[in-house]
């Protein structure tokens, strides 16, 4: 076990530090709303190359695996950059890996113009349209996104699409089908309180703008893996936000006097920060062993079949995990941190409030976290009709 | 980052896994809930296959297994509800000994605790001295060759037990509080001492110890006179993982999880099928694995040569604060069923989540309280002004 940064995973990081403190300050941030996206960072970011960092090479992507990518994904975190990495990520691997497996998408969505970031990919998150057919109901049950949204077939609409305001590609699951649709996009989003580029887009089915790129459980195998890869690296972001967050809360409070004294050097104070610090290190951790399990299960080429076990979860069922956890710690410490300002951190002046409602929206915009944590239940503990053991007589 | 396990670390889990469903039998861990935190059965048979030794650092002579190996050995051993306790105490001293003790205690002491022969108290808190160790008022005076010791020292758990007790006493009442301190091995049998259970709302017994003109040679002390605060300071690299306990709420959970699989909730339905009981379920099982990745950080932090400080008092603050939400939780799950007590008939799977929630607020008060390793965190880590 090592867990440490290796000397590349080092060098990574430390150019990265710099790229965003660089190109990314909050005035960047600010200036970049309400669309939620700066041209100029993204194109500055592709010169680096990392949109398609993690992409294979055979796909002229750089071959990194999760936990590298995870690295640059924490830094857009920290700066709360408003670039869509996660999305275009998640969204570009799951096509280099459908390319791999034979299944070409290049008339809509061109693999060496994705790798470059010349073209945005996105991901919808929920599945689209009718229960999804092929699989059986109990497989149906671990979908992403149990909260399905309910368009009807002849016109879906990928809604609150993250990135969707500005991806040029977006992939969705639309009646148990996994689809590519390519389109102009928007440049306005749907207002939000967190700045994200959200928009709703429409499925054209049946045009030359959308294919099928596979169907039945390969459909859902896939869009299930790329969701899980949403999932972990954007756990990977909201660690980085966090601990950016209560670093600002930090310096505020040591800088802020009352009562003739620092504020930070009350117990109070103090004690708060200390649990939002905790929380966010071994939020940090899990989100570090999720991408290291979804590499190795990249690795391993295994086919992911639900474990029932709470002894060992999966990849894809840590990386939830991971997920609702590092959501949970950044939003307490961005509230910590606000709160520790006093009525400063309610003005909309000061960065704190950036952070606040980044943390709420980076997590919320996936689905309602209470579905997440039953649908871990489904997983973790079994579906709801699995126990046929007689009950006690002592029901309430 | 990397965390994957070496063949001979999951050779040793493999080995840790078998041994506890062979030996940490239900009828074991009942024994074991005698209030005493041990077990000796239980305990010989991890001394005889050297696991104690084994749990020794490799340049002190002992059998050196890696800190991450540790880190699986407390792990395995906690999953399965074995009391750990003692051989906590054991490593701790016998390490400490070795580091920083003579040649008598060297031949004395360490081979009676690692061949689990002998347990060891730790004799720090007083009455007057809990968080603030260093106001220990327990008087060691040097008379001769001998130390005459009075005092009382308070949470003396397992003195019953135990052969010795590692005594930390006051010999010099002029120097600034933290350097008049020494630290002695006292064998229980030296003449003076009175041990009296002090019982508590846990199942545990724990006890207080009085020390009235007990009479020891020099060769019971360990470091120099007056320099007990240092060997404080050394006996916490030897802590290797037992303080505090990373796991407690895994038992809990399985326990939880078969109540609810076993009871109607509402409409008559499985209580297993409770949103609420569910999403509980999950977010317990969540935190195990934050405490698994927070319990594997300070082990890989030690297997790299460091010592963790502020990083063990975060892994004990999240584990014992969670763990209490977790008892809570799911003593509420039981309703009224769960106020039976442990071992009543009708107690719903023998009370073992009744037991734990009873047993849970000492968690976050022994091995350094919340507020302390709070503390430790906002100075050490957030370089925020010392408050105390």
């Amino acid at each position: 076990m090592r867990l440490q940064f290796t000397e590349d995973e080092h060098a990574i990081h430390e150019a990265f530090a710099a790229f965003f403190a660089k190109e990314c300050t909050t005035e960047v941030v600010r200036e970049a709303a309400p669309l939620g996206f700066c041209r100029d960072l993204w194109q500055k970011l592709c010169e680096t190359g990392a949109p398609g960092m993690a992409l294979p090479e055979s796909c002229g992507g750089g071959g990194a695996n999760l936990r590298e990518l995870g690295i640059v994904v924490g830094l857009t975190g920290s700066s709360i950059a408003p670039v869509p990495l996660v999305e275009h990520a998640a969204a570009t691997r799951l096509l280099a890996r459908l390319a791999e497996a034979g299944v070409d998408s290049t008339p809509l969505a061109d693999l060496s113009s994705l790798a470059d970031g010349s073209a945005i990919a996105t991901l919808a998150l929920r599945p689209i349209g009718r229960p999804i057919g092929p699989v059986s109901e109990t497989e149906a049950a671990y979908l992403p996104g149990s909260s399905r949204e309910t368009t009807t077939a002849s016109d879906p609409t990928a809604r609150l699409l993250p990135a969707g305001a500005v991806a040029n590609v977006f992939l969705a699951l639309c009646d148990g089908d996994l689809l590519a649709a390519s389109s102009l996009p928007p440049l306005v989003s749907l207002p939000n309180t967190a700045d994200l580029p959200v928009a709703n887009r429409e499925i054209p089915i049946a045009s030359s703008e959308v294919a099928t790129l596979a169907t039945g459980p390969d459909a859902v195998g896939y869009f299930r893996r790329a969701v899980s890869e949403w999932q972990a690296l954007t756990a990977a972001a909201i660690c980085g936000l966090g601990q950016r967050a209560l670093q600002i809360g930090i310096d505020y409070a040591l800088e802020r006097h009352q009562f003739d004294r620092p504020i930070g050097s009350f117990q109070a104070v103090q004690h708060g920060l200390a649990d939002a610090a905790t929380e966010l290190e071994a939020a940090y951790y899990l989100c570090q062993r999720a991408l290291w399990m979804l590499d190795a299960e990249e690795a391993s080429n295994s086919p992911r079949r639900p474990s029932h076990s709470a002894a060992a979860p999966d990849a894809q069922t840590f990386a939830a995990m991971a997920f609702l956890f590092a959501s949970e710690a950044a939003q307490r410490a961005a509230a910590a941190s606000l709160h520790y300002h006093g009525g400063y951190g309610y003005a909309e002046e000061y960065d704190i409030g950036l952070y606040y409602r980044r943390a709420k929206g980076w997590s919320l915009i996936y689905d309602s976290p209470a579905q997440e944590y039953q649908r871990l239940a489904d997983i973790l503990l079994g579906p709801k009709t699995a126990v046929s053991k007689p009950m006690s007589n002592l029901s309430r | 980052m990397d965390f994957s396990l070496t063949p001979a670390e999951q050779q040793f889990r493999a080995e840790l896994k078998e041994f506890c469903a062979e030996h940490v039998t239900p009828e074991v861990k009942e024994l074991t809930r005698n209030g005493t935190l041990h077990n000796w059965e239980l305990h010989r048979k991890m001394a005889d296959r050297g696991w104690l030794w084994g749990a020794i650092p490799e340049e002190l002579g002992g059998g050196g297994r890696s800190p991450m190996e540790m880190a699986v050995f407390t792990e395995e051993l906690q999953l399965a509800g074995a009391p750990i306790d003692g051989i906590g105490n054991i490593v701790l001293v016998a390490s400490v000994v070795l580091e920083l003790g003579n040649d008598f205690l060297k031949t004395e002491v360490v081979p009676k605790l690692l061949n689990g022969e002998s347990l060891v108290s730790l004799g720090y808190s007083e009455p007057e001295a809990g968080s603030d160790v260093a106001a220990c008022r327990t008087k060691a005076e040097r008379d001769g060759d001998e130390w005459v010791v009075n005092g009382q020292k308070m949470w003396t758990t397992m003195a019953h037990e135990a052969d010795f007790v590692i005594l930390l006493a006051r010999t010099d009442s002029e120097a600034p509080k933290h350097r008049g301190l020494t630290m002695f091995i006292m064998p229980f049998d030296a003449p003076g001492i009175e041990i009296q259970p002090v019982w508590t709302i846990g199942t545990e017994r724990t006890n207080a110890t009085f020390y009235d003109n007990v009479r020891i040679g020099d060769q019971w002390r360990i470091g120099e006179v007056n320099r007990g605060w240092q060997v404080m300071l050394a006996c916490l690299k030897y802590e290797r993982g037992f303080a505090g306990g990373q796991y407690p709420s895994a038992p809990l959970i399985e326990a939880a999880r078969r109540h609810a699989e076993t009871r109607s909730g509402t409409e008559n339905a499985p209580l297993i099928h409770d949103p609420v009981v569910r999403e509980r379920l999950v977010r317990a099982m969540i935190d195990v694995e934050a405490c698994r990745v927070l319990a594997y950080r300070t082990a890989a932090i030690a297997a790299a040569g460091g010592h963790f400080g502020v990083e063990g008092s975060m892994t004990k603050l999240f584990s014992s604060e969670r763990y209490q939400q977790h008892c809570d939780w799911f003593l509420d799950m039981q309703g009224p069923e769960g106020l039976l007590r442990w071992g009543a008939p009708e107690a719903p799977d023998d009370g073992e989540i009744e037991e734990n929630w009873r047993h849970a607020p000492v968690t976050s008060i022994y091995g350094g309280t919340s507020e302390i390793q709070r503390n430790n965190i906002a100075e050490h880590r957030l370089g925020l002004p010392r408050s105390r």
